[in-house]
């Protein structure tokens, strides 16, 4: 594999499917052959989980708490395939700072030089995607991550977290920044749900990666605490995630995404709402009329 | 305990400024036209943290212990503090000489990230073993208030498990750009954590609200003039005992030797005990002593007694006064200090003769509305400068103004006596300069400082200052934005 390690970040609201995406990627590409790390940026510690038989393991905020000298191995985990598993972790729900977390976390890991060490080819970052503060920023400033990639639906608030995570990606993009490769579109089963994405990428000037859509295996996976890739290898979903894992593998052009100010987003969402409610009247009009 | 509300910044309570540049009558006319538009620099080169004033009212109460729930630097201004502290234990005759004891809860990163609860318990529960302290004061920080740790509810936990008495200052360093609010956080813990209400009065106590630049032999003065009242002065928060801070509410009046300080504490004990107040700046100077003392007369029903002991002391200072003003007449002075002092030692500079043609004042709000006017009436055209320490703009408008003598508090002295103006600091360092005697004891140093001016002289001739030549030649105020701008 190559020499230069391709690291990549991905970000998208809370609850909107990252995790569940990202160690798919992460197990696709490492099937494919890529050394891979997985690093978990959310104080909830639980990105790798399915790439760990569903077990937690030790974050580095825990050890750096516990422990003075810390070792590579103190807070790397092998999972599914080899791959390695990191999880930055986290305070405690209502104390301390996670933002400030991660800027620890990823500064250890450089002075540990991990990725050197371990000879990775490609290193995804799991980050919590709302960007509410600087810590969370950390993965694409400065040059750690090349490549953004979002995890998002069709939902208002997924978009409108993406669209913040734009602004981020704009705002360092001529400091050395990560820049945008696109949008991966989760749990997306329906044309109108699609068309919505569709929209909001060429507004921000963007892409859609792969269309994710949802799907029982994922759930029946998870709940083996696996991934789709271990457990269903050769199911249609795994089918899509190693597609998609292929599309990140040989991406090499991202971009500077053009976030849509408040205003406009609020616009753009209004109009959009509107056409599904059109479109749900039209769904209804057969059976309603008749009566 | 219900949970203690920090204390409102001044920017809220006072509407308090940090940014004019103006002469004495124009900030007057607007002022009371109510039209002073509130304005901001474009840059700003310095400035104190709140968390510093809040230790510096607390670090010399005696038998206490201060945390600052902090990484360590936010506490190293302890030592600074500590040497006032020692002094001032050494002034008051004390056999026995403490060093303050103050902490850091130490907060690293890792504490950052996880939240400094455990610490700060930690830290207090160490300091009670460890003193059997009669308070432990607790100062919070920006480390401690970014990362949201809920020091109130903690103190209100802990203080079942501790035998001392937990007071919070909530001073974290960003919440105001008036570092006064400062003072406020500390007075604000102090009648929110120990005063109680008390049955017994005591009509001869006064309260006499004092910050640690006020030495023991200002003490000694007012002690003085308050004893020919019939009255006993009730020196706090400085060195004083944690019943010296309790009995507060059983005085007879509050007054203070520095407004801008006490204002805060001065109104609390009003509104909620009683204890009624007066609003004058500073004992400083002729008009100033007597104005101070009849405004606690006119409280305490002594109009009489103290109009006699006026005209006593009048009598006492005047030969020797109108010697100074003779000396003293027609030299051109520049002041800067905090709020009460710039505005009574410019006050003073008037009546003694001299031609005022600069202050810098650190703040603004009405605490000195009413000296401003009585100001603008003899020097309205002399330059004012509402400034936090900005020394650009003060070194920009000395050179400007080429004082014969400068007269500033410890934090700008060097200013002028870098460029060659004989400098009087108006600071405790062992001097007098409140009441009848200190205004002799003042008056001397500035006649002094005017017939030997060769320490500046000499120092300037030895010493470059930071700025370029050509900042000099451009108005003091240019980065002060006002209206839209600001």
């Amino acid at each position: 594999m190559s020499t230069r390690i391709k690291q990549i970040a991905i970000y998208g609201k809370g609850g909107i499917g990252k995790s569940t995406t990202t160690s798919n990627i992460s197990a696709a590409l490492s099937v494919a052959g890529y050394n891979v790390m997985q690093i978990g940026c959310d104080p909830k510690s639980d990105s790798t989980n399915t790439l760990r038989g569903g077990h937690y393991i030790p974050t580095v905020l825990d050890t750096m708490r516990d422990k003075h000298d810390i070792v590579l191995d103190d807070v790397v985990f092998k999972g599914f395939n080899g791959i390695y598993c990191v999880e930055a972790g986290g305070p405690a729900p209502g104390v301390g700072c996670a933002g400030r977390g991660i800027i620890t976390a990823v500064e250890l890991l450089k002075q540990l030089h991990v990725f050197e060490e371990l000879k990775l080819d490609i290193v995804i970052y799991d980050v919590l995607g709302d960007v509410v503060c600087g810590g969370f920023a950390m993965p694409i400033r400065e040059g750690i991550a090349e490549h953004v990639f979002t995890v998002s639906s069709a939902d208002f608030m997924a978009l409108y977290a993406a669209n913040n995570l734009f602004k981020g990606i704009q705002k360092y993009s001529n400091a050395g920044g990560a820049l945008l490769g696109g949008v991966i579109a989760n749990s997306v089963n329906t044309t109108y749900a699609r068309n919505i994405i569709d929209d909001f990428v060429a507004h921000t000037k963007t892409q859609v990666v792969e269309y994710v859509p949802r799907s029982m295996t994922v759930t029946q996976s998870e709940l083996q605490g696996k991934t789709t890739l271990e457990a269903a290898p050769d199911s249609a979903q795994a089918a899509i995630y190693k597609n998609l894992a292929r599309k990140i593998a040989e991406h090499t052009q991202s971009t500077v995404p053009a976030p849509l100010d408040t205003q406009a987003l609020r616009v753009w969402a209004a109009t959009r709402a509107e056409q599904i409610l059109r479109i749900e009247a039209e769904a209804l009009q057969p059976n309603g009329a008749h009566i | 305990m219900a949970l203690i509300k920090p204390v409102p910044i001044r920017e809220h309570r006072l509407g308090s400024c940090i940014a004019q540049g103006d002469t004495c009558g124009c900030l007057n006319q607007q002022v009371k036209g109510k039209c002073l538009k509130k304005a901001a620099r474009a840059f700003n080169q310095a400035t104190v943290c709140q968390e510093w004033y809040s230790m510096f009212t607390l670090l010399t109460v005696q038998n206490t212990v201060a945390i600052v729930h902090a990484p360590v630097g936010c506490a190293a201004s302890g030592a600074c503090m500590n040497i006032f502290n020692r002094c001032g234990q050494v002034v008051r005759g004390q056999q026995r000489i403490y060093n303050a004891r103050w902490y850091a809860t130490n907060l690293r990163e890792t504490d950052i990230v996880h939240g400094g609860e455990q610490k700060l318990r930690e830290t207090v529960k160490a300091a009670d073993a460890r003193y059997h302290p009669e308070a432990i004061f607790i100062f919070t920080s920006c480390a401690s208030g970014i990362i949201g740790d809920p020091v109130a509810n903690i103190v209100n936990e802990l203080q079942d498990e501790v035998q001392a008495r937990l007071v919070l200052s909530q001073c974290e360093g960003f919440r105001s750009s008036v570092w006064a609010t400062g003072f406020d956080a500390a007075f604000h813990g102090i009648s929110e954590y120990l005063l109680e209400p008390r049955a017994e009065k005591e009509p001869d106590l006064v309260n006499v609200i004092s910050p640690l630049t006020v030495g023991r032999l200002d003490e000694v003065e007012l002690e003085r003039l308050l004893g020919e009242l019939g009255l006993r002065a009730n020196f706090i928060p400085c060195y004083s005992s944690i019943e010296q801070l309790r009995k507060t509410v059983s005085a007879a009046a509050t007054t203070a030797t520095c407004l801008a300080y006490g204002d805060y504490f001065a109104r609390t004990l009003t509104e909620r005990y009683g204890v009624p107040h007066t609003r004058e700046l500073m004992p400083v100077g002729l008009e100033g002593t007597d104005r101070w003392l009849r405004a606690l007369a006119a409280l305490l029903g002594k109009e009489r007694a103290t109009e006699a002991l006026i005209e006593r002391e009048h009598q006492r200072v005047a030969a020797p006064l109108a010697e100074l003003r003779r000396v003293l007449q027609g030299k051109r002075v520049f002041v800067s200090a905090g709020q009460a002092r710039a505005m009574t030692f410019s006050l003073l500079a008037q009546e003694l003769g001299f031609e005022l043609v600069g202050t810098t004042v650190y703040h603004y709000d009405e605490v000195i509305a009413e000296s401003i006017n009585r100001l603008a009436a003899q020097s309205g055209g002399a330059q004012i400068n509402v400034a936090n320490i900005q020394h650009f703009e003060t070194a920009n408008a000395l050179a400007r103004l080429k004082p014969d003598l400068y007269v500033a508090d410890d934090m700008t002295t060097c200013w002028g006596a870098k460029q060659g103006f004989p400098t009087v600091p108006i600071y405790d360092y062992g001097m007098t300069y409140l009441g009848y005697s200190g205004l002799l004891a003042i008056g001397t140093r500035f006649a002094n400082a005017l017939a030997n001016p060769s320490f500046a002289v000499k120092l300037a001739r030895h010493q470059a200052l930071p700025y370029r030549a050509a900042w000099y030649e451009q108005n003091p105020f240019k980065y002060i934005l006002s209206g839209a701008q600001a």
